[in-house]
């Protein structure tokens, strides 16, 4: 079994039809599917009605960059949309938020992604995409409750921001953080 | 024989409290991977006084580099002392291919992977402190059945032990043809067993996938029924956890505890 089909969709029609191969890798897919669209309703709208026209050709990009599909995922895929424009597709601030959102939740959702997370209970993403505020997300501060979403002030502008960053917190409450890094791929 | 229920993360704490508070489960079975960042004695606070189990999905063992290992082991060691788990499993399972995350989980392939999974597995267990069961895979392209005696030889070389799946079993069954008595001396030989609804994909062929998210099916109750018909373990040792992680309906749950309860109780 090529594992590549599983985030690659015209390696799976490779399959020939009718095979368990092909049908593995289809379900790979769906599942990927919402991965990137369930948390981003507003995304699918831009790409109606199966989210094809971002989903193929992301992931086409996604494998040449060699993206690691993890938490960072949905930022990678913002930027990718606002460099490719082209065909034409604005991007509502509810897009760009949704999908910074989804990120930021992927991480505070994902404890063994990366084990360093661990001793980190709080995330925050400013992106050059996002005009004025960060996005933070907390894990779940007891065993009963949920996790935390805040849009906070800052971040400063698209021109002052090279590029998007995370800071990981420690701290149970508030947002006091470690230093600013690059977005992994 | 405990019956028990998942803990798959903070949000389905308030139906898994409902089914130990009125005593259809008494085994809880935590999925630590979610609830690591927190001190244990939360988790107690929620669940009670009951016995349980560790079920580890994302420690990626096969894959992630050692130091990770250990520093997440060292996490798992503080949580065992306040819990006191009756087993704690894991998968062995591809996460990722070249450093990329996979939407769908992957069997590795056996014959290929079996020195690295030996050195893995005794790794992981040196490092959690403990024997550590790994859980039969719901096989999809397993075709010559080579799980089964890939576990056969890891326990026999590692000294791990398995927690049978009776689902999976009935779903490698069904996508690979591997017959379920294949699976049965290594069955025999554990206490630990778990339950789940799966679906079956809509294309052609169709692919049985491991979901927990629809009811049980009957084959996977008749695998459980054979199991302790012929099971010489101690009431005391034998835990089934009735695994359900999405769609959660709490009284079809607590139905399917009733069933395995009843089937038990039939046969002893």
């Amino acid at each position: 079994m090529r594992l590549e089909s599983y985030l690659n969709p015209s390696m799976a029609r490779s399959f020939a039809n009718g095979t368990h191969e092909r049908e593995l890798a289809s379900c790979a897919l769906r599942n990927l599917w919402h991965i990137v669209f369930d948390p981003c309703p507003s995304l699918l709208q831009l790409a109606s009605p199966d989210g094809k026209t971002i989903m193929e050709p992301f992931l086409v990009w996604a494998e040449d960059k060699n993206l690691t599909m993890s938490w960072s995922m949905h930022i990678h895929l913002l930027n990718w949309m606002e460099h490719t424009q082209s065909h034409g597709i604005k991007i509502a601030d509810e897009t760009k938020r949704e999908l910074v959102v989804a990120s930021a939740i992927r991480w505070a959702a994902g404890n063994m992604i990366d084990a360093k997370n661990l001793s980190h209970l709080a995330i925050l993403i400013r992106s050059k995409s996002l005009n004025g505020y960060i996005v933070g997300a907390r894990k779940a501060a007891t065993a009963d409750g949920d996790l935390e979403v805040k849009l906070l002030q800052g971040g400063g502008s698209s021109e002052a921001l090279g590029s998007d960053e995370y800071a990981l917190v420690s701290v149970p409450t508030g947002w006091e953080h470690g230093e600013w890094k690059p977005i992994p791929v | 024989m405990r019956c028990g229920v998942n803990l798959t993360s903070p949000r389905v704490v308030p139906y898994v409290q409902e089914l130990l508070d009125d005593s259809s489960a008494d085994f809880c079975e935590i999925l630590i991977d979610n609830f690591l960042h927190l001190d244990p004695c939360q988790v107690r606070d929620v669940i009670g006084d009951v016995p349980v189990g560790f079920h580890i999905m994302w420690s990626r063992f096969m894959e992630r580099e050692e130091s990770e290992l250990q520093f997440i082991a060292r996490q798992v060691r503080e949580w065992v002392k306040f819990l006191k788990p009756v087993y704690i499993s894991d998968h062995l399972a591809q996460f990722s291919f070249r450093g990329r995350m996979l939407p769908l989980l992957a069997e590795v392939d056996y014959q290929r992977v079996y020195g690295r999974a030996c050195q893995r597995v005794s790794f992981w267990q040196h490092e959690l402190g403990c024997r550590l069961l790994i859980e039969n895979f719901p096989s999809t392209l397993d075709k010559d059945g080579c799980q089964v005696d890939f576990y056969r030889q890891l326990q026999d070389e590692t000294g791990c032990g398995l927690l049978f799946d009776c689902s999976n079993a009935v779903i490698a069954q069904l996508n690979c043809g591997v017959d379920i008595s294949k699976w049965e001396s290594l069955a025999l030989s554990t206490p630990n067993y778990h339950i789940a609804g799966f679906r079956k994909t809509s294309g052609e062929p169709s692919i049985a996938i491991d979901t927990h998210d629809v009811l049980i099916e009957e084959q996977s109750y008749g695998v459980l029924k054979s199991i302790f018909e012929e099971n010489r373990l101690s009431e005391e040792e034998i835990t089934v956890v009735v695994e359900r992680d999405a769609n959660i309906d709490v009284l079809a749950w607590k139905e399917e505890l009733d069933s395995v309860r009843k089937i038990y109780g039939s046969i002893s």
